[in-house]
């Protein structure tokens, strides 16, 4: 008895989805999963948007989508043109009001970075909401494939994600199986951080053949000492920083020649902007770290044969 | 916790304990003493770069000489050895310094805990419970981005850049002591009483973290991205940042302030009595009580701006001694300061080594230790909250 009618209401809530989704395709609804496995739906491709996150951003002038946007997040300052976006909200706070008041047809939102709570208000605002936790490297080009559905631009999308594709392509048969080098990779220096494995900046650092020296700690940005980068003895240091002034914590270094990086002057300094985010603009820092780490090998190679 | 009980017959069992507690140093002083150079040795030889025993001992040589001499300009060893020579930097500029700070930071966090708890004649008063430690870091948040703007944001690594900083969470650190004085020992008609109520002292301390609190993220709105990531240091506390520069600005404050706050022992002995015992016995009470006010604040700031928040060390080590040795000033005062220093320097052992390679901040490991002594001591005194 119980067993029919559990029967009988699973069949009705399959006739009904089926017949939405049948409405849908009559009226070419949009419907994309979100990275937190969402069901984003739209009628209409969305022209309003609301932005929170500034790997959004880039990635939507990327595609062609930067005049739609609206409303955008603090830091949102790639490219030029982003800077002059109404601000709706920094770190974790939220002008909602505004956000409601700008009637965005989708808001684009960076989950960990806003938090789970935002996402759920903004959707209880009646508000549609795409909430984006990239990784990897390659969901970067499904980010890309996601907001080019959303705004309706497959063709500039088409391109966007391709380019994107075959750079990815590219920078992975030059360089991922090279020799690989030992990267000390750091975001600040009092205290001193790092990043661990999952961090897409350790995916870059694998994409460029080398190998974080602290990938395999458990936080994601744990502290660690001086002493520490000596024991690890990296043959790379990298430091990032956002302006010119941080390049002088460089000198810094320069006092442990105990540090094989150190000792053959390899600690570079690289602008963080480009690596961290996950925008299709990584793979110029890719690039970039790229060759500091093929700089690092022919140092290398140049010693062994003075050596000899 | 007899010192803080009015009982007439208690004063009587005090004043017999103080007359005995005159006598020498004691087997505790010698203790410590004793100890601190071996907990040095493991300040040394403990770190991620493994050193073992033997080459630590090997070393030891050329590292007093190093240490010792070299700032008088006298002996100069060098170390041959290319493998023990770079063990010899490591130990020299990186684990050398980092103790030293440590010791220097708790002794003087825990000297200055007991002789708050005898000014405010209240085993609860510790700096980081009363707000005068976050007081002290939003002082020294304010010259961090006034550094910033000045200097640089690396400029917080030069005598001037640092003295700033000291100053700036002197500025905090004293203001925070004298309102939270000033509230806790008036009393509702404004005649200021004979002892401090804990619920207002405990009530005023939270107001003061939440408004240092508040003033560290106002800053933050304002102060550029670099210079808040700086500001960070301060509210989590770590001794990794530790050079020669910081050990020598933090030994030349804080060492004064530790025999400054013993010269004071007879007088706290005398304020354990009450304020009007305590005149009666010849004890300028007024003075005494503004010097100890500014002393402590010195301490505890240079402290801050040196080696960020590190909480509960002025709760956790003179209690402790307090169950051995009693009350008495005398020796709670040099044996806190001693047991101090020794706590720290063992409690950042424990943060180099419990996530290594990673580094935990100092001041979790204090608060694991202290907050539930502080719990304990709440539960054991209920009268603390009937004041």
């Amino acid at each position: 008895m119980r067993f029919t009618i559990l029967l009988s209401r699973r069949f009705s809530v399959f006739v009904f989805l089926s017949s939405i989704v049948i409405a849908n395709d009559a009226l070419s609804e949009i419907s994309v999963v979100d990275d937190t496995g969402v069901f984003v739906v739209l009628s209409q491709p969305a022209k309003r948007l609301v932005v929170l996150g500034p790997n959004l951003i880039e990635s939507l002038y990327e595609i062609g989508a930067g005049d739609y946007i609206l409303g955008a997040s603090e830091y949102s300052d790639y490219p030029e043109a982003a800077k002059k976006i109404p601000r709706v909200g920094s770190h974790n706070t939220i002008n909602f009001e505004m956000i409601v008041s700008l009637a965005p047809d989708l808001v684009f939102i960076w989950h960990s970075g806003f938090g789970a709570e935002n996402v759920a208000k903004l959707r209880s605002l009646g508000i549609a909401v795409y909430a984006s936790e990239p990784q990897t490297l390659d969901d970067i080009e499904f980010l890309l494939n996601d907001l080019g559905q959303l705004t309706g631009l497959s063709e500039s999308t088409a391109i966007a994600a391709a380019q994107y594709r075959s750079e990815l392509n590219r920078l992975q048969n030059v360089y991922s199986q090279k020799k690989t080098v030992s990267v000390f990779y750091q975001v600040w220096h009092e205290p001193m951080q790092t990043l661990n494995g999952e961090h897409v900046v350790n995916a870059v650092i694998e994409l460029c053949g080398g190998q974080n020296v602290f990938a395999s700690l458990s936080e994601i940005a744990p502290r660690v000492s001086i002493e520490s980068v000596i024991a690890m003895n990296p043959d790379v240091i990298i430091s990032s920083g956002s302006d010119s002034r941080d390049a002088r914590e460089l000198d810094f270094w320069q006092r442990w020649s105990m540090i094989n990086a150190v000792h053959n002057e390899q600690v570079y300094f690289i602008k963080a902007d480009s690596l961290v985010r996950h925008a299709p603009r990584i793979l110029q820092g890719a690039q970039q770290l790229c060759e500091l780490l093929e700089r690092s090998r022919s140092a290398q190679k140049n010693k062994v044969q003075t050596n000899e | 916790m007899v010192p803080f009980l009015n009982n007439l017959s208690l004063k009587k069992r005090l004043l017999q304990r103080y007359a005995n507690a005159n006598q020498g140093f004691g087997w505790l002083g010698w203790l410590l003493v004793l100890l601190t150079p071996f907990v040095f040795l493991l300040g040394l030889g403990i770190g991620p770069v493994a050193i073992d025993a033997q080459q630590l001992l090997y070393l030891l040589p050329s590292l007093l000489n190093d240490a010792l001499l070299s700032p008088l300009g006298l002996g100069n060893a060098a170390v041959h050895d290319p493998a023990l020579s770079s063990l010899h930097i490591i130990i020299m500029d990186i684990r050398l310094p980092r103790t030293l700070l440590a010791w220097l930071v708790g002794a003087g966090l825990a000297i200055s805990g007991a002789a708050m708890q005898g000014l405010f004649r209240n085993p609860l008063a510790d700096p980081s419970i009363i707000g005068v430690t976050s007081g002290a870091s939003l002082g020294a948040s304010i010259a961090v981005v006034v550094i910033a703007n000045r200097i640089g944001v690396g400029g917080a690594e030069q005598w001037g850049g640092l003295s700033i900083l000291v100053m700036g969470a002197f500025i905090g650190g004293l203001l925070a002591v004298l309102i939270v004085y000033r509230l806790s020992t008036a009393s509702s008609d404004g005649v200021t009483s004979n002892s401090t109520s804990v619920a207002t002292m405990l009530l005023v301390g939270i107001a003061i973290t939440a408004l240092a609190g508040a003033g560290n993220s106002l800053l933050a709105y304002i102060a550029d991205n670099n210079t808040m990531r700086s500001m960070s240091l301060w509210n989590m506390g770590g001794l990794d940042a530790a050079n020669v520069l910081r050990v020598k600005l933090a030994g030349s404050i804080i060492i004064p302030a530790i025999f400054l706050l013993m010269c004071f022992s007879r007088q706290l002995d005398a304020m354990l009595l009450g304020e009007s015992e305590a005149k009666h016995l010849g004890v300028d009470v007024q003075r005494v009580k503004w010097a100890l006010i500014v002393i402590v604040a010195i301490a505890v700031a240079s402290s801050v701006a040196l080696a960020g928040v590190i909480g509960f060390v002025g709760l956790v080590v003179p209690h402790m001694l307090r169950m051995v040795i009693g009350p008495s000033h005398r020796r709670l005062l040099p044996y806190s300061a001693l047991a101090g220093g020794l706590m720290l320097v063992m409690a950042d052992i424990v943060a180099r080594v419990i996530v290594s390679p990673a580094e935990m901040p100092v001041g979790v490991i204090t608060a694991i230790l202290g907050a539930p002594l502080f719990i304990f001591l709440l539960r054991q005194r209920r009268d603390y909250g009937m004041y």
